[in-house]
Formats: structure tokens, sequence, C-alpha cells
């Protein structure tokens, strides 16, 4: 046996590994934080519209104007965009770039759907006398239900943005390029976990008469 | 015996010509499609993923069922004159916290990343469900019986999913 092959095998030299105070990423960790403190903020809200719920109320209530066809018909538009999100994740993890750009596309068109619906469901209220003007009901129920529309909003923008990386060919399926995807997905589900709720407390359990 | 009879009948390809049933077309589309029905063909992990994510097919599976769900609850809404309200509120409530674990567990991936994620979606979520009750306690709404339906319905859905998690544990230790 040579002196060479007694010796222990050397490992190649590695680039210093980032310090990290967990053994995940830093930018994931940040969003489920954000997402844990978001999460308190709504129920802060509905808290407060389930306070004054059943309460007897001046003018018209919710109630009084609730479209429970039209409402589910857009629920389901939510649950189907974060099926779309999820199939973009798995197709940037596969390589698969062309399927990437649908999905996100996808999601992006049905957020915009979602949103649309909404604002047709304020006006339609508003135009109905159920204002955010009119009694506490209404306060809470817009203030709750137009925060959630801006957290879709700002979630449509986020993946316009990576469908723009995609189509300039900047999202190459790296593991941090699936990063940035699967991190865009996670606010996008909590946005969606956020509705289910909300579609179930304010808008399906039946009002007492 | 004649030689025709001792010879075994062939199993049909799936691509044969003519092969309409159901069974072939998801044969075709496994054998055109490997990657969508195959774990395996996927990328490394990504930083804190403990096991493998879901297949796409598993992830339309879950779609169907959150939808079933969906529907379900949309024809609870519509049972509240013949049905009573307890019942009704009874049900919706464990229903939409199984959506949201559903959406949670498998599209966030909370099953199968990293344990420090759930554990502070799980603080948030309890957090929440606090300001929640005494909220509605202190400010002068009292817990009614749909209400308390619903806790007891959402009792027993967590009470099944331990039920579950250690029943599946002691039998893979088997």
């Amino acid at each position: 046996m040579t002196v060479t092959e007694a010796l222990p095998a050397v490992e190649p030299a590695h680039e210093p590994e980032p310090h990290r105070a967990t053994p995940t990423s830093n930018a994931k960790l940040a969003i489920w934080i954000f997402l844990a403190s978001d999460f308190l903020f709504f129920g802060a809200f509905i808290s407060a519209f389930m306070l004054y719920r059943a309460r007897p109320q001046n003018g018209k209530v919710l109630a009084d104007v609730l479209d429970i066809p039209f409402t589910s018909a857009t629920s389901f538009i939510l649950l189907m965009s974060s099926l779309t999100m999820v199939l973009a994740l798995a197709a940037i993890r596969r390589g698969d770039h062309r399927r990437t750009r649908l999905w996100l596309l996808g999601t992006c068109f049905f957020g915009m759907t979602f949103i649309g619906g909404q604002i047709y469901e304020f006006t339609s209220f508003v135009r109905e006398g159920f204002t955010a003007q009119g009694n506490l009901s209404g306060s809470t129920f817009f203030i709750l239900t137009g925060l959630h529309g801006l957290h879709v909003t700002i979630g449509i923008v986020w993946l316009l943005s990576l469908f723009g990386l995609a189509l300039q060919g900047r999202l190459k399926g790296t593991t941090a390029d699936s990063e940035k995807v699967e991190i865009a997905g996670l606010y996008w589900h909590f946005v969606d976990v956020i509705w289910i709720v909300i579609f179930t407390l304010i808008y399906l359990i039946p009002y007492k008469k | 015996m004649s030689d025709t009879d001792a010879t075994p009948e062939t199993p049909e390809p799936a691509e044969a010509p003519g092969g309409s049933t159901i069974v072939d077309m998801v044969k075709a589309e496994v054998a055109e499609h490997p990657t969508v029905f195959s774990k395996d063909a996927e990328g490394p992990m990504l930083p804190g993923e403990v096991h493998e994510h879901a297949t796409p097919f598993e992830y339309v599976l879950i779609a169907i069922i959150l939808c079933a769900i969906t529907a379900f609850e949309i024809f609870l809404y519509y049972q509240e004159e013949t049905w009573p309200h307890s019942l009704i509120v009874g049900l919706l409530l464990p229903l939409s916290f199984v959506k949201f674990l559903i959406v949670a567990s498998f599209y966030m991936h909370l099953k199968s990343d990293n344990p420090i994620f759930r554990r502070a979606f799980a603080i948030a979520g309890c957090l929440a469900f606090i300001v929640f009750f005494i909220a509605l306690s202190s400010l002068g709404s009292r817990l009614d019986a749909p209400a308390l339906w619903g806790m007891l319905g959402m009792a027993l859905v967590v009470a099944g999913l331990f039920a579950w998690s250690f029943i599946s544990k002691a039998m893979r230790k088997a």
C-alpha cells in the first residue's frame, strides 16, 4: 500500500456556507413569519365582523343583499387558482418552462376574475343600499373583504412579475428560481385559506331571521 | 386441446387503435407524460423541504375534493328552511376547517416541509382563535348553540386527525 492510498481522502475545498439560523432558507422562513402575522391581522378583522354580524343595525344588513350563487362562483375560481399555482411550482421544478408560464398566467387570470367579481359585488351592494357608512356591519364587512381583495391584488402583481421574468427567460428552474415561485405560491395559498374562512363565516352561515 | 386454445390471450396495448376506454386513456396519458404522475422526476428538494411534495396528479385530486366540499357547503346553505340552524352551522364550521387544513397541508406543503413552518402557522392560528373568542366574549356576544356545535365539530375533526396520525405512525412502526 502506498502512502497516498493509506491517507484518508481529502474533501475538495468548498465556498463557505452562508450562516443560517435554521436549516431552511431565510426567505422562506420570512414569508412564513409574515403569513403568521397576517393571520392574526385577519383574525382581528374577522372577530370585528362577527361581533356586529348578528346585532340589530340601522338600515340594510348583509343578509338583505347577499348573492350566494355569484359569490360561490368566485370562490370556486379562487380555489382553482390555488391549483394552477401549485401546478406552476411543480412545472418549474421539472424544468418545464412552457407549463410554468401557462400556469402562472392562469393563476393571474383566475385572480383577476375574482377581483372583478368582488368589484361587481361591492357595486351591487352599494346600489342596493348596503354601504360602508351605513352601519357597523357594513363598515366591518367592506374593510375585511376589501383588505382580502387588496391581498389578492398584491398577489396578482407578484405573479405577473414572475410571469415577466419567465417570459424573459430569467426563471430558469434552478432551486433558487423554484423557491421564488414557491414563496409567491405560499402567499397565494394563504389568501385562498383566508377566503375559505371568510366565505363560511360571512356568507354561508345563515343569518337568524 | 388445440394449439389455439393453449395460447394465452395477449393483453391489448394501451395505445392500441380503437382502445377508447377510460383505463386505456389513462394508461396512454401516463405513458406520454410520466413526470406528471411521478415524484422521482422532480428536481432537487427545495430549502426547508423534508419529504417530497405531492405530484401534480395528486394536486388535481385534492382540488376535486376541495370543490366537492365547497359544493356540499353551498348545498347546506340552501337547507336553511328545512334543517335546524345549529346543525347547519355545526357542519359548516368543521367543513371549512377541513378545507383550510387540506390547503395548508398539501398546497402550502406544511405536511412535507420543515416542522418549524407548521409550528409558526399553528401558533398564529391559535392566537387568532384566542383573539376571536376574547373579542366575542368580552364585547357582548355570547356563544350560542350554533357556535358550540361548530366548536364541537372542529374538536372532533382535530381529534380525528390526531387519531389518524397516531394510527398511521403505529402502523408504520409495525
